[in-house]
C-alpha cells in the first residue's frame, strides 16, 4: 500500500490537516511522535492508519522506522513534516528514499536562524545583525558597540518562544544569559528592531515558480513577548506596496536556493523597504490552512504533498472571500474549570469556524508564546473590516473560567 | 444528652474539629494558614437516604449547613444555612452542580434525635473565591 510517513503533528491546525488531506488522496498515513499524550488519546485520530511513538526524533530513528515499514511491506511514497525542527530532515529522508527533489538545502537554511541571515546577508531585505557563538567572550560581547532597542532570539526559536526586544546594555545581558541558560550549545542573533506593520505571506516554489498563495497582514500584542493576535487576508495585492513585496519574496527565495518547497516569511514594512522578520520552510501552524480555505478554497497542506510527491500543485483560486482570524489570549494565570459561549460564537454573523484549545483541568496563562493562544474565531464578512469586527465580536463571547492558583 | 443518639457525638466532634481547623484557641507557632477555613459543611439524612434535611432561604431550599452550637442536655443544634453558587456566583438548585458554598446569617434549631446519617463536605467549598473570568476585555 502506498504510504505516506508523517514526522510529528499538532492536535490541530495546518499539520493535522496534512495528515487528513494525505488520508483523503488515498495513502496510508503513519505518525511518528515522541508525544505519549497521543498514544493515549489514539482514538482521536482516526485518519492516522498507523502511529508509532518514537523514544526521541533523531535522524537514526526515524530510519530505524521507516526500514520496519517497509519490511511491513508497505510503500512509502513520501516522508513530510509540518513541524519545527523536523522539516528538512523528513524532506532530506524523502529525497534519498522517494526520489523527490525537494530543496533540503534551503530547508535546512530556513530552519536555522544564524544560517538563513547569512544566507541572506547581501539582500536588502535583512536587517542589520550580529551573531554570538556559544565560544565567544559573553562580557566582551555585551560590552561592544550596540545600537538598541534590538531583537535577541535563539538561532532555533519558535513560535514566538524565546524572542525577546530589550531596550539597553543591563537588559541585553539579562537576556542572554537567559538564553543561554536554556540552550548553552547554540548560536544567539541579535538584529535591529524593525517597526512597521508586519505581513505573513505564504509560499509554494514549484520547479522554480514562486508562487505567492496568500498574504495577511498581522495584529501583533506586544506584551511581554510578541503574540500575533489577528489575520487579515489581503485580496488586493496592486499597488506599489505590495509590487515591492513580491519583488522581495522573490529576491529572498531566489537567494535561498529554493526550487521545489513551501515555506513562510514574516516581513515588515519599514522606510519604504520590506525586511524579512524570518522565513519558515513550511506553511504556519494554527488556522493557517483554514483561513486560505475559508479566503480561496485552496487546501495548502493538500497541494504541498502533491508538490513533494511530484504532481503540479493547483493553486487556482476558487473564490474570493474577506477573511479575519482572531486569537483568544488571557491575562490570568489559572486552571481551566469551564468555557462559555463557544455555541453562541459560532451563530454570530459571518464566523466560519470556533476553536477553542485548552480542555478543562489545563493550567492557562498570559501569553509567553504562540502557544498560549488558547482559541480562535475565523470570519469572513463583505469587506475586511467587517470580518475583523465580526470576528472580534464573535471571540468576545467565549469566556474562560479560571481556578486561581 | 442522649446517649444513644450516635448523630449527637458525631457532631460534637465535627464541633471540635472545626475549631481546631479555624484556628481558634489555638496557638500555631509554626503553622501559618493562608486560607482562613472556619466550616465544615454538612447534609443530614432522615431515614430516606435519597433525601436530605433541607430548610427554606429566599425562595430557595438548601441542605448545606455550618454547626454553630449544640446543646447537649437536650441534643439540638443551631446551624447556620449555607447557600450553594455557581461559578458566577449565582445560587443554585440543591439538585445542580455548584462551585462554592456561602455562608448566611439565617440559623434553625434541629432536634438531633431526628436524624441519622451526616455527610461532610470538603471545607474549601465555604467561601471558595469565585473563578477569574478571562478574557476580561
Amino acid at each position: 500500500m502506498e504510504t505516506i510517513v508523517f514526522i510529528e503533528t499538532a492536535k490541530s491546525g495546518s499539520s493535522r490537516e496534512a495528515i487528513k488531506a494525505a488520508e483523503r488522496l488515498g495513502f496510508l498515513t503513519v505518525l511518528l511522535t515522541e508525544r505519549t499524550s497521543f498514544m493515549k488519546q489514539r482514538k482521536e485520530f482516526s485518519e492516522i492508519t498507523q502511529m508509532i511513538l518514537v523514544r526521541e526524533m533523531t535522524e537514526q530513528h526515524i530510519r530505524y522506522e521507516i526500514g520496519q515499514l517497509k519490511k511491513q511491506g508497505k510503500l512509502i511514497k513520501a516522508i513530510v513534516s509540518f513541524v519545527d525542527p523536523f522539516v528538512s530532515i523528513a524532506a532530506q529522508l524523502m529525497n534519498e528514499i522517494c526520489k523527490s527533489k525537494i530543496s533540503v538545502d534551503s530547508l535546512k537554511k530556513m530552519e536555522d536562524k544564524t544560517m538563513t541571515r547569512k544566507a541572506l546577508k547581501k539582500n536588502q531585505t535583512t536587517p542589520k545583525f550580529k551573531i554570538f557563538r556559544p565560544t565567544d567572550d559573553l562580557k566582551h560581547f555585551i560590552n561592544k558597540k550596540h545600537s538598541f532597542p534590538l531583537i535577541i532570539k535563539s538561532s532555533i526559536s519558535k513560535a514566538s518562544k524565546d524572542v525577546y526586544l530589550v531596550g539597553n546594555r543591563l537588559e541585553l545581558e539579562k537576556t542572554m544569559k537567559k538564553i543561554l541558560k536554556l540552550y548553552p550549545n547554540q548560536k544567539i542573533v541579535l538584529e535591529e528592531y524593525l517597526d512597521g506593520p508586519q505581513y505573513l505571506v505564504e509560499v509554494l516554489v514549484d520547479n522554480g515558480n514562486t508562487n505567492i498563495v496568500a498574504v495577511f497582514k498581522q495584529e501583533i500584542t506586544r506584551e511581554r513577548k510578541f503574540i500575533v493576535t489577528g489575520y487579515e487576508i489581503q485580496l488586493n495585492l496592486e499597488g506599489e506596496l505590495y509590487e515591492k513585496l513580491i519583488n522581495t519574496v522573490k529576491s529572498i527565495i531566489k537567494d535561498l536556493g529554493v526550487t521545489n518547497a513551501a515555506s513562510h516569511l514574516e516581513v515588515r514594512y519599514v522606510n519604504g523597504i520590506w525586511k524579512l522578520v524570518e522565513i519558515n520552510p513550511r506553511i504556519s501552524g494554527g488556522a493557517m490552512n483554514r483561513m486560505i480555505e475559508e479566503a480561496y478554497g485552496i487546501n495548502l497542506v493538500e497541494e504541498t504533498i502533491k508538490l513533494y510527491l511530484g504532481y503540479e500543485p493547483d493553486l487556482r483560486k476558487k473564490h474570493e472571500k474577506h477573511i479575519y482570524t482572531h486569537y483568544i489570549i488571557i491575562g490570568s494565570y489559572g486552571y481551566l474549570l469551564k468555557v462559555t459561549g463557544r455555541n453562541t460564537a459560532i451563530k454570530q454573523s459571518g464566523v466560519r469556524e470556533v476553536y477553542v484549545k485548552p480542555r478543562k483541568g489545563s493550567m492557562l496563562t498570559p501569553p509567553l508564546s504562540m502557544g498560549n493562544r488558547y482559541g480562535y474565531v475565523i470570519a469572513s464578512g463583505d469587506t475586511s473590516e467587517e470580518a475583523k469586527a465580526n470576528a472580534i465580536n464573535a471571540a468576545s463571547k467565549i469566556k474562560f473560567y479560571l481556578e486561581p492558583i | 444528652m442522649n446517649k444513644n443518639n450516635s448523630i449527637c457525638f458525631e457532631m460534637k466532634v465535627l464541633l471540635k474539629e472545626q475549631k481546631i481547623l479555624s484556628g481558634r484557641d489555638m496557638e500555631f507557632q509554626f503553622i501559618c494558614m493562608s486560607k482562613e477555613k472556619d466550616t465544615i459543611p454538612f447534609m443530614l439524612f432522615q431515614n430516606d437516604l435519597n433525601k436530605p434535611f433541607m430548610v427554606n432561604y429566599k425562595g430557595m431550599a438548601t441542605p448545606y449547613f455550618r454547626l454553630e452550637k449544640i446543646e447537649e442536655e437536650i441534643c439540638c443544634a443551631v446551624l447556620s444555612l449555607l447557600i450553594a453558587v455557581d461559578m458566577d456566583g449565582s445560587p443554585v438548585d440543591p439538585d445542580d452542580d455548584f462551585y462554592a458554598l456561602r455562608k448566611t446569617k439565617s440559623c434553625v434549631i434541629v432536634d438531633l434525635n431526628c436524624f441519622c446519617v451526616i455527610n461532610p463536605l470538603d471545607p474549601e467549598l465555604v467561601n471558595r473565591p469565585l473563578p477569574v473570568i478571562e478574557p476580561k476585555k
